[in-house]
């Protein structure tokens, strides 16, 4: 199945003007936002939906009480879209909704949409790396580091279920949908990857027990790993609370910093994911804390020498 | 840690889920409650805590509690009278 990625996320919340507060300053642009909520894209036009909780219109809440109510798939064409309808008709309801795309849930209960991808081909450049025995990033007298840089989300990277049964679900999105699993955690999580992209993973299952079923995270992709401690450190100026991070992954090598947010799960910033084809062979390690991170830092307050450094910070 | 005041009372409770241990529950800096201000929230994973108690009422810590940081009050400030005051 041609599927590119998530398009949309959309949360049914309980303090709308935290989140429309929060999303307009992790970077994404409102769009037909009021107090009702709205849609905050990322340049490529994927997004965040949010609502009131009480809103109608949302399909319904799961009873663990996860802000979640859909994920909404793009699909690369309207063959594709049939093809799916096709598929998941056979052992449950497919709605068709009235802008041509179709809901129906997963395993778990998870409520998915798939619509026409309203992802915008963009351009934008990465970050330049200048590197000794390599070819120069940038040319000469172009500066890297910029005090007022802005870093934008780019791109809806992926979002992380906690879900009750991790193998059964991922074996809907591979068997069903044709994901790919680039790599597992043993017994513990796996890694899924739609045929459509070759990001390591825009979806990833981690096991928990049921009460616990809903997100954990998810994040947008910056061009880099300035832009994610730019922008991250930034972030943390204005008061947000970093939960874990800034550091990077060791499965799928994405720099990671991870917030609290108001819609109840983690948001991230994350940055310069592996590519992989089919010729990939999923890896395997147990879920420890060395196989979650290569390395890991903690933000602090900028200070420079010539006089002794802060005291740590205390909570 | 941090301190909530609901009605007269003023608590306090140190900043660590019990989800989580030490893992920091507001979304913004003083922002520890639900859109009502009737319940401390955690905004990691969205658990929702009983604002006089401190036990989970829903999420993935149903029936723990948040620590308590016991205080007094006076006229001119708050005292932290606990062990943890420290931290």
């Amino acid at each position: 199945m041609n599927i590119l990625g998530p398009d949309s996320l959309v949360f049914g919340v309980d303090d709308l003007d935290a989140c429309i507060q929060f999303f307009t300053d992790y970077g994404l642009t409102p769009v037909g936002v009021d107090e009702t909520g709205g849609r905050f894209e990322a340049v490529d036009g994927t997004s965040i939906v949010v609502a009131h909780r009480d809103d109608s219109s949302l399909p319904p809440p799961m009873d663990t009480g996860t802000m979640l109510r859909k994920t909404i798939y793009g699909v690369a064409d309207r063959a594709t879209l049939e093809a799916i309808a096709d598929e998941l008709g056979r052992d449950r309801e497919v709605k068709r909704l009235a802008d041509g795309s179709i809901e129906a849930s997963d395993d778990m209960g998870f409520v998915l949409g798939f619509q026409i991808s309203v992802r915008r081909e963009i351009e934008v450049a990465g970050e330049a790396v200048n590197s000794p025995g390599a070819r120069p990033g940038r040319a000469p007298n172009i500066v890297g580091a910029s005090a007022s840089a802005e870093f934008l989300p780019l791109t809806l990277s992926h979002v992380v279920y906690f879900v009750p049964d991790q193998a059964k679900a991922s074996r809907f999105y591979e068997d069903r949908l044709g994901f790919r699993c680039t790599d597992r955690f043993t017994d513990a999580g796996t890694f899924l990857r739609p045929a459509g992209t070759l990001d390591h993973h825009t979806l990833f299952l981690i096991q928990t027990p049921a009460f616990m079923k809903g997100v954990e995270h998810f994040t947008f992709h910056l061009s880099g790993p300035t832009a994610v401690l730019q922008r991250g450190t930034e972030f943390a100026a204005k008061g947000y609370q970093t939960y874990w991070g800034p550091g990077r992954h060791k499965f799928g090598s994405n720099w990671f910093w991870y917030f609290n947010s108001p819609v109840g799960c983690h948001v991230e910033y994350d940055a310069d994911m592996d590519l992989h084809d089919d010729n990939w062979v999923a890896r395997e390690a147990p879920m420890q804390v060395d196989e979650s991170q290569i390395f890991l830092f903690q933000h602090r307050e900028k200070w420079a020498p010539g006089g002794p450094p802060p005291g740590g910070e205390t909570h | 840690m941090f301190v909530v005041r609901h009605g007269d009372r003023v608590r306090g409770w140190l900043d660590s889920c019990p989800h989580v241990d030490g893992a920091p529950l507001a979304w913004r800096k003083d922002a520890y409650l639900n859109a009502d201000g009737n319940s401390i929230v955690c905004y990691g994973h969205g658990a929702v805590f009983d604002i006089e108690t401190g036990v989970c009422t829903q999420g993935p810590c149903v029936g723990q509690a948040l620590t308590p940081v016991a205080l007094e009050c006076d006229e001119q400030a708050l005292w932290i009278t606990s062990p943890h005051a420290a931290e």
